[in-house]
């Protein structure tokens, strides 16, 4: 039989995105071989966390202040908002350093098989940062899937009637993929969005 | 190990681990199925737009032992949901057929007819037809062949041929005749009676080509809402969601 101090934390773990029973198990016995310090600093960081990341007012990053880093940074372009689905998408597309605007969160994605409706969903904010004027485009980079693209719809029925231009990530091939292994709406998007060369 | 090659339709999926997905699927002969598409998440996934949301297919997938979850190996998409989601009513509506398949079909019987009411009305709403009538003719469908569906023809408690017009008893779980109708029996409009009919003889395309009214098609909703919720106990998921959408 386990410890029982033992199997709360395996049991703790394995409720982790990806994390199965085994893993967990993984990560227990190698958190047990560590020094008390480092399991003590493994324990703070959780900690800390929970206790001094909070949703940016404006675009709903996780952030410890308030407005973000990237709202609050003057050489940011807040006239391009990017519209993504989660705060993890964020550094997704910060790490290509080709986006110089600012971001909104909506905290979720259209899901009616989830029940996450219109009303789940922050698109209020969206729209009351466009039309507090200033916004020049807002770009929509929700995931590419039928999720995905039910937000995108909704976002832009809902941005239409205001002075600002809507435009959608591309959808098409995956670098380093080949033609051969496109299936039709993969190839039928990637037309979509060519691009003069 | 038993490898099994078919057509399907994809109703859901769940992501699972690091880069899988989980997704069930509805096939003609074994019902609904439930199979790991490994990487499916990945960016560079081989499953492409083929595990979306009633995407319909040719699957081949691999059974294993003791295991209700299949591995999924291939599939190859004939047809996807994506050129409807240009309109958010056609694509909250074919969440919703979806979901009341999700709901309805059981797993291991052969489910040809309802596997054939998903794949016309999904055709439907992909041919650009009104989500309100490819809605309402798939919960009168989904209710009749889950056997829930109550006679139009014959009284609920005499078992006396009904005329016109139609009365509903909600205590009687049905239509009943005038000598069985109690005081507060509900009498059904005619023309929602006759929309009733017209979905049980009528392919999809022509319910939605024809001039059904809105209001009419709004009344048989809320009949097979009753149905429904009487029987599952709860609503769908994705019922208000489509509600709204199909008011705005
Ligand atoms: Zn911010
Ligand atoms: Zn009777």
């Amino acid at each position: 039989m386990t410890a029982p101090p033992l199997a709360n934390l395996i049991n703790e773990l394995s409720k982790l995105p990806g994390v199965g029973g085994k893993s967990a198990s993984r990560i227990a016995y190698y958190i047990l071989k560590r020094t008390t310090g480092e399991a003590e600093s493994l324990a703070n960081a959780i900690a800390d966390v929970k206790a001094k990341i909070f949703r940016c007012s404006t675009c709903n990053n996780m952030t410890d202040v308030e407005p973000c880093a990237i709202c609050s940074d003057p050489r940011r372009d807040a006239g391009v908002i990017c519209v993504v689905e989660e705060a993890f998408n964020i550094p997704t597309i910060e790490q290509t350093r080709d986006f110089h605007g600012v971001f909104h969160v909506l905290l979720g994605a259209l899901s009616p098989l989830k029940g996450v409706g219109p009303q789940d969903i922050d698109v209020a904010g969206l729209l009351k940062r466009v039309q507090s004027g200033g916004v020049r485009e807002v770009i929509v980079a929700t995931n590419p899937n039928v999720e995905g693209e039910a937000t995108a719809l909704y976002i832009a029925q809902q941005l239409h009637s205001l002075e600002v231009k809507t435009t959608r990530l591309a959808f098409g091939l995956p670098v380093g993929g080949d033609l051969e292994y496109a299936d039709q709406v993969t190839m039928s998007k990637a037309l979509e969005g060519r691009r003069e060369i | 190990m038993r490898p099994q090659r078919t057509e399907a339709i994809i109703l859901h999926t769940f992501p699972a681990r690091e880069r899988d997905k989980l997704v069930v699927f509805l096939t003609p002969d074994h019902g609904k199925v439930k199979g790991y598409a490994y990487g499916a998440r990945s960016m560079r996934t081989r499953f492409g737009a083929s595990l979306e949301p009633l995407a319909k297919v040719r699957i081949g997938y691999v059974e294993r032992e003791n295991d209700e979850v299949v591995r999924i190996e291939s599939v190859d998409l004939i047809r996807s949901l994506f050129p409807a989601q240009q309109n958010l009513a056609a694509s909250v509506a074919a969440s919703y057929l979806a979901e009341t398949v999700d709901t309805f079909a059981q797993s291991g019987d052969p489910a040809e007819l309802i596997y054939r009411l998903l794949d016309r009305t999904t055709e439907a709403l992909l041919a650009g037809a009104s989500p309100l009538h490819v809605v309402a003719y798939a919960e009168v469908w989904t209710l009749r062949l889950a056997g829930i569906l109550p006679s139009l023809r014959n009284c609920n408690v005499c078992d006396e041929p009904l005329g016109r017009p139609l009365r509903f008893d909600a205590h009687a779980h049905g239509f009943v005749c005038p000598n069985c109708a109690p005081v507060d029996a509900q009498v059904i409009a005619n023309d929602v009676a006759a929309a009733l009919d017209a979905i049980m003889r009528t392919p999809v395309g022509e319910i939605a080509a024809s001039e059904i009214a809105a209001d009419v098609l709004f009344e048989v909703r809320s009949l097979a809402a009753f149905f429904r919720r009487n029987f599952l106990g709860h609503e769908l998921k994705s019922y208000e969601i489509l509600s709204g959408v199909l008011r705005a």
